[in-house]
C-alpha cells in the first residue's frame, strides 16, 4: 500500500508534461487562426486576441478530452467562433464603441471614409447571415484558408464549403445592392 | 421584358456562377444587362475587399509571445491542481480539528495528563448519524484515510485543551494558516479555501465521508506547535 502511495505522485506528475509539451506546440500552430477567427467576429484586436487567449485556455483545460488530436485545430476553432460569438452577442458596448470609433469615422480623404463605411455595411450585413453561412464567410476570409482547409476544421464536404459560400455572398449582395445603386459611382 | 428573365442569372454570375448560353446572348446585346452585371460585380468586389481587410487583420507584434507566456504559465500551474486538492482536504481537516477543540471527552475520574483518548464518533446535536464509512475501521487503509475519529484530544497539565491532528506530509504551514485563520484572525481566508462558510453540519459531513487523501502521507503534528506559526494572510 506504501508502496503504491510512494509511486502514485509520479504517475501523475509525468503525465502532464507531455501534455504541456503538446499544447505549446499547438499554441505555436494555431494562434493565427484563433485570432482570425475571434477578429472576423468582433473586428476588434483586443477582443479578438482576448478571446483566442480564452479559447486556448479552456483548450488547454479540456485538451483530454480530445480523442483524435489531428483534430485540434478544428476543435479550437469551433471553440473560438462559440466564444467570440457568445461575445459579440453579449457585447452591446461594442455597437455604442463602433458609432463613436473615431478610426471608422474619421475620413482622411473622401474615398478612404466611403471605402470604410462600406466595409462597415458589409461586416454589418455579414453579422446577420445565418451562423452555417456567416462561419463559412469568416474562416474563408482568414488568409490562406482555401475551401478544403474550410472544410477540414468544419468537419463538411467541400461541395458543401462551396454553396454556403455562395449563399452568403449572395445574400449579402442582395443585402448590399443599395450601396452601389445609391452611390454617385453607380 | 427579356432582361428580368436574365436579372437573377446576371447576379449569380457576378458572384462566381457561369452563365447560361442564353443569358450570355442576351448579355452581348443588352446595355442595360452589361450595366446591371458591372454594379453587381463592382458591389462583389467591395464586398470581397471588405471581407479581405478584416481576414488580413493581424494581432498585436507580442501576441505570440503573451499567449506562449499565458500558455506555459497555465501549464506550470496545471501541477498546481494537486495542490489545490491537498489544501482542501487539509482544510476539511483542519475544520474538524477546530470544531473539536471542546472540553476533554476523557472518561470521568481519568487523571490529569492521561494519554490522549479518541474521540468516539458521535453526529452534533442536531445533525443525524452519519452512515458508516464504506471503509470500515478494518479494512480501512491505515491512517491515508482521514475521519473525525482519527482527530485526538488531550489535556495538557495547566488544563488547556491540546490536540493532535493528521496533516498531509509537508503541509503543517498550510494547515497552521488555516487554523489561525479559522481562530478568528482571517476568517475569510479558511472559508475561501474550503470553499463555503462552514456549518457544524458540514465539516461533521465531509470529515465522515472518506476523503480522498490516500496518495498523501499523513503526519501527526500538535496543533500548539501549528499555532505558532504565521496566519495566513488574503491578498
Amino acid at each position: 500500500m506504501n508502496d503504491w502511495v510512494a509511486r502514485w505522485p509520479d504517475r501523475v506528475v509525468s503525465a502532464v508534461p507531455e501534455l504541456d509539451h503538446e499544447f505549446e506546440e499547438r499554441v505555436g500552430d494555431s494562434s493565427r487562426l484563433a485570432f482570425g477567427i475571434a477578429y472576423g467576429v468582433l473586428r476588434n484586436r483586443e477582443d479578438a486576441e482576448e478571446i483566442a487567449q480564452e479559447a486556448f485556455a479552456r483548450a488547454y483545460r479540456r485538451i483530454g478530452q480530445l480523442k483524435d488530436r489531428q483534430r485540434f485545430r478544428a476543435w479550437l476553432s469551433r471553440m473560438t467562433w462559440r466564444l467570440a460569438i457568445d461575445r459579440w452577442r453579449a457585447d452591446r458596448r461594442r455597437q455604442a464603441r463602433e458609432q463613436v470609433d473615431p478610426g471608422i469615422w474619421r475620413p482622411s480623404t473622401e474615398e478612404v471614409a466611403v471605402a470604410r463605411e462600406r466595409a462597415r455595411h458589409v461586416w454589418l450585413a455579414i453579422d446577420a447571415l445565418p451562423e452555417k453561412l456567416r462561419i463559412v464567410m469568416v474562416l474563408s476570409a482568414i488568409e490562406g484558408h482555401d475551401t478544403r482547409e474550410v472544410a477540414s476544421l468544419l468537419d463538411i464536404p467541400e461541395g458543401t464549403v462551396r454553396s454556403r459560400l455562395f449563399l452568403g455572398r449572395r445574400q449579402l449582395a442582395e443585402r448590399l445592392r443599395w450601396l452601389v445603386t445609391d452611390s454617385p459611382e453607380s | 421584358m427579356a432582361c428580368d428573365r436574365f436579372t437573377r442569372e446576371l447576379n449569380d454570375h457576378a458572384i462566381g456562377a457561369p452563365l447560361g448560353s442564353a443569358a450570355a446572348a442576351h448579355l452581348a446585346t443588352c446595355s442595360s444587362c452589361q450595366m446591371r452585371l458591372e454594379r453587381e460585380t463592382r458591389l462583389m468586389a467591395a464586398i470581397d475587399f471588405a471581407i479581405d481587410q478584416v481576414g488580413s487583420a493581424r494581432p498585436a507584434s507580442d501576441y505570440q509571445v503573451r499567449l506562449r507566456e499565458k500558455a506555459s504559465v497555465r501549464t506550470r500551474s496545471g501541477h498546481g491542481r494537486w495542490v489545490l486538492a491537498s489544501v482542501a482536504v487539509a482544510a476539511a481537516a483542519l475544520v474538524a480539528v477546530a470544531i473539536d477543540l471542546r472540553p476533554s471527552r476523557r472518561p470521568a475520574g481519568a487523571p490529569q495528563g492521561t494519554p490522549a483518548t479518541t474521540i468516539a464518533r458521535k453526529a452534533p446535536a442536531g445533525v443525524p448519524e452519519a452512515a458508516p464509512s464504506p471503509l470500515s475501521a478494518a479494512s480501512r487503509p491505515s491512517r491515508n484515510t482521514m475521519t473525525r475519529r482519527d482527530v485526538r484530544s488531550a489535556t495538557g497539565g495547566n488544563g488547556r485543551r491540546e490536540a493532535e491532528v493528521l496533516v498531509p506530509r509537508g503541509q503543517p504551514e498550510t494547515i497552521a494558516r488555516l487554523l489561525a485563520s479559522l481562530n478568528g484572525q482571517e476568517p475569510a481566508v479558511a472559508s475561501q479555501l474550503v470553499g463555503r462558510t462552514a456549518t457544524r453540519a458540514d465539516v461533521y459531513q465531509s470529515a465522515e465521508t472518506p476523503v480522498s487523501v490516500a496518495p498523501i502521507r499523513i503526519d501527526v503534528v500538535n496543533v500548539p506547535e501549528l499555532r505558532a506559526l504565521e496566519p495566513l494572510r488574503a491578498n
